[in-house]
C-alpha cells in the first residue's frame, strides 16, 4: 500500500477522505480518534497495537501525503481535493458562483448585532489550501478532469486580474480590505491556485492558458502589490514565480546539457 | 458477602418493601460484579447465589405476567425499581456462572432461560429497564478487565444481537445495537461473533442497518451506523472482492458518515486565540532581515518581460535539484 506497487482499491480512498474530515472536526476528543484511525490506514498490515499516534495536525498532512501516493491516478482524489481547496462540500459545484462575486460576498461586512458563531472553529482555510494544492500536483495528468482544469483556470485567472484591479483601487494596511480572514484566504487560494495550474501546464495541455501569461498576470499582481498588498500574499506569488523560473531553466539547463553532451 | 447472603430469607423472601428488596439486591449485584471484576469466587457462594437465582426467576416471571394482563395499571409502575434490580441480578449472575440456563420452579409451567430470553422477555414488557439494564452492562462490559469475560463467553454478544433483531421495541433495539458496537469494537470479541454468525443473517441485519440509517431518525441513525459498518467489514471478508453490491454499499456508508459528519457538527462554545495573525508578522519580520543577505537576481522570461525580482542566492541558482 505504502509504496504504491500493491494495488489498493479505490473505495478505500472515500474512506481515507473521510478520516480526513475527521481530522479538522472542532471537537479534540474526535480529531484524537480519528488521528488514530488515520495512523492505521498508513500503516495497513504493517499496523501494530500501541503504535505511537502522531497529533492530528500532523496525521491529517500524512494522510494527504499518502493519498497523494497511493491513488495519483484517481480523478475521485482530484475532484476532492480541488473541492478542499476551493473550501466547497460535497453538494456545490465549485466554480458555480464568479470570483467576482464570491469576492464581494468575502468583503461583505456583517453588521448584524450578534455574530453568528462558524460551524467550524478549528478548521484552518489556509492551511487546507496548502496542503491540498500539494495533493493537486501530485496527481497524475489522466487524473485530471478536462472540465474541471477548464473551470479553474478560468476561476483563477479572474482572480489574479480582480485581485491586481482592486489592489489598485483600494487602499490596504493593517485593518485593510485583505486583513479580513474570508479576503486573505480568498487571495491565497488563488495563488496556490496559480502553482497549481503552473504545475499542470508543464505537463497537460488540459489547461488551456499557457505558462508564461500566468506568470505574467501573477507579475503584474506582484508589482501591484508593491504600493501596499499584504505582504505574505507578495512573498507567495513571489515565491511561486521564482520556482516555476527556476523550472524552466532547469529544463534549459537540460537542454544544453544534452547539446553539449552529443557534440 | 455471604452473610449478606445468608439473610436473603429476612431480607427479601419475607420483606413486602420493594425499595428494601431492590436496594438488598443492589448490594448483591455490587458483590456479584467485584467477583468478575476480580476473577475470584467461591464454590460455596456460586451455591447461594444459584440458590437466589432459581427464586429470583420465578418471582420475576411472576413481574412479567403482572406486567402482561395490566399494562397500564399504577400498581406495577411502583415495582419499577425491584424489576430492575432482579433483572440486572439475573443477567450478571448470568455472566458470573458462565452459564446458559436457569430453570424455574416447574409448577409454573414456563421457563425464563437464558441471558438472551431474560433480555427479550424484559423488552417486551418493561422496555424503559431493559434500555437502563442494557446500559449498564455496556458501561460494565466495556470495561478493560472485562474484556476476557466476553471473549470466553460468546452467548454474551450474541444475545445483545438476537434481541436487537427480535425486540419490537425500538428504543430497546437501538440501545442494543449501541452496546453490541461497543462490544465488537474489540477484535477479537469481534472475530468470534462473526465466526459464529450465518452468511444469510448477516446479510439480512446488514440490509435492516442500511434501511434504518437511510430513513430512520436521528437517534435510531447514531445506533445503526456503527454496527453497519462491523456488517460491512465482514460482507467484505466473505465476499473476499469488490463487486458491484458492495461497492454500491460502501458508498451509501461513506456518503452516510459524510452527512452525519457534517450535521452532527457540535458548536463548543469556547474562545480560541487567533494566533495566526501574531505567527505572520513574525515571519514578515525574518524574511525582511533575511532579504538583506541576499542578493537579487532579474531574469528574463523568452518574451523579455521581467517575470521575477526575488531573494534567492546564486548558489541555489545554478544548482537547485528540481
Amino acid at each position: 500500500m505504502e509504496n504504491g506497487s500493491v494495488v489498493v482499491p479505490s473505495p478505500l480512498l472515500s474512506f481515507g477522505l473521510v478520516v480526513y474530515d475527521i481530522l479538522n472536526d472542532d471537537d479534540d476528543e474526535i480529531r484524537e480518534l480519528a488521528a488514530r484511525i488515520a495512523t492505521r490506514v498508513i500503516m495497513g498490515k504493517r499496523y501494530r497495537r500501541g503504535m505511537r499516534d502522531a497529533i492530528p495536525l500532523l496525521a491529517s498532512q500524512r494522510l494527504a501525503e499518502y493519498l497523494a501516493r497511493v491513488y495519483p491516478d484517481s480523478s475521485e482524489l482530484c475532484d476532492g481535493a480541488m473541492r478542499r481547496l476551493m473550501g466547497c462540500d460535497e453538494e456545490t459545484a465549485p466554480f458555480k458562483i464568479s470570483f467576482q462575486e464570491t469576492l464581494a460576498r468575502a468583503q461583505k461586512e456583517d453588521t448584524t448585532l450578534f455574530v453568528q458563531e462558524k460551524q467550524n472553529l478549528f478548521i484552518d482555510g489556509a492551511r487546507e489550501i496548502v496542503i491540498w494544492s500539494r495533493v493537486l500536483k501530485s496527481v497524475s495528468s489522466k487524473a485530471i478532469p478536462r472540465n474541471l482544469a477548464q473551470n479553474f483556470t478560468k476561476w483563477v485567472m479572474d482572480g489574479i486580474s480582480l485581485l491586481a484591479a482592486t489592489g489598485k483601487v483600494e487602499i490596504d494596511g493593517p485593518l485593510g480590505w485583505t486583513s479580513k480572514a474570508e479576503v486573505f484566504t480568498l487571495g491565497m487560494r488563488v495563488i496556490y491556485g496559480a502553482e497549481v495550474l503552473l504545475n499542470w501546464r508543464m505537463r497537460s495541455k488540459k489547461v488551456s492558458v499557457r505558462g508564461s501569461e500566468i506568470r505574467r498576470k501573477l507579475r503584474d499582481f506582484a508589482d501591484t502589490g508593491r504600493s501596499g498588498i499584504h505582504e505574505l500574499w507578495i512573498d507567495r506569488v513571489e515565491a511561486v514565480l521564482a520556482y516555476s523560473v527556476l523550472v524552466r531553466l532547469a529544463l534549459v539547463k537540460e537542454k544544453i546539457e544534452m547539446v553539449v553532451n552529443e557534440s | 458477602m455471604e452473610d449478606l447472603l445468608e439473610r436473603f430469607d429476612d431480607i427479601f423472601r419475607k420483606n413486602t418493601c420493594p425499595l428494601t428488596k431492590a436496594t438488598y439486591l443492589d448490594l448483591i449485584n455490587l458483590f456479584q460484579k467485584a467477583m468478575i471484576f476480580q476473577s475470584t469466587s467461591s464454590p460455596k457462594l456460586i451455591e447461594i447465589l444459584d440458590k437466589n437465582t432459581r427464586q429470583l426467576t420465578a418471582e420475576l416471571h411472576t413481574h412479567f405476567e403482572t406486567l402482561r394482563y395490566n399494562k397500564h395499571s399504577r400498581v406495577t409502575s411502583a415495582l419499577a425499581l425491584l424489576r430492575k434490580s432482579m433483572s440486572y441480578y439475573l443477567v450478571i449472575n448470568f455472566i458470573l456462572a458462565g452459564t446458559a440456563h436457569f430453570t424455574v420452579d416447574e409448577a409454573s409451567g414456563n421457563k425464563i432461560g437464558s441471558l438472551q430470553n431474560i433480555l427479550y422477555e424484559l423488552g417486551e414488557v418493561d422496555p424503559d429497564n431493559c434500555c437502563a439494564i442494557l446500559d449498564e452492562l455496556g458501561e460494565m462490559l466495556n470495561h478493560s478487565r472485562f474484556e476476557a469475560v466476553i471473549t470466553l463467553n460468546s452467548e454474551i454478544p450474541v444475545s445483545i444481537y438476537r434481541l436487537s433483531l427480535n425486540t419490537s421495541d425500538l428504543g430497546v433495539r437501538s440501545t442494543a445495537q449501541s452496546v453490541l458496537a461497543s462490544l465488537l469494537s474489540e477484535d477479537e470479541v469481534r472475530c468470534a461473533f462473526f465466526a459464529g454468525l450465518d452468511g444469510n443473517s448477516a446479510g439480512q441485519t446488514f440490509d435492516s442497518l442500511k434501511t434504518q440509517c437511510l430513513y430512520g431518525p436521528p437517534s435510531r441513525v447514531e445506533s445503526a451506523i456503527r454496527l453497519q459498518g462491523f456488517f460491512l467489514d465482514h460482507q467484505l471478508r466473505l465476499l473476499q472482492f469488490w463487486n458491484q453490491k458492495i461497492l454500491h454499499d460502501q458508498a451509501q456508508y461513506v456518503r452516510t458518515l459524510q452527512k452525519l459528519l457534517y450535521e452532527s457538527n457540535v458548536l463548543p462554545f469556547h474562545s480560541k486565540r487567533n494566533l495566526r495573525a501574531d505567527c505572520y508578522l513574525l515571519v514578515i519580520f525574518n524574511k525582511a532581515r533575511c532579504r538583506a543577505l541576499h542578493f537579487w537576481v532579474a531574469l528574463y522570461l523568452d518574451n523579455g518581460e521581467w517575470i521575477c525580482r526575488s531573494a534567492i542566492p546564486i548558489t541555489q541558482f545554478w544548482s537547485s535539484s528540481l
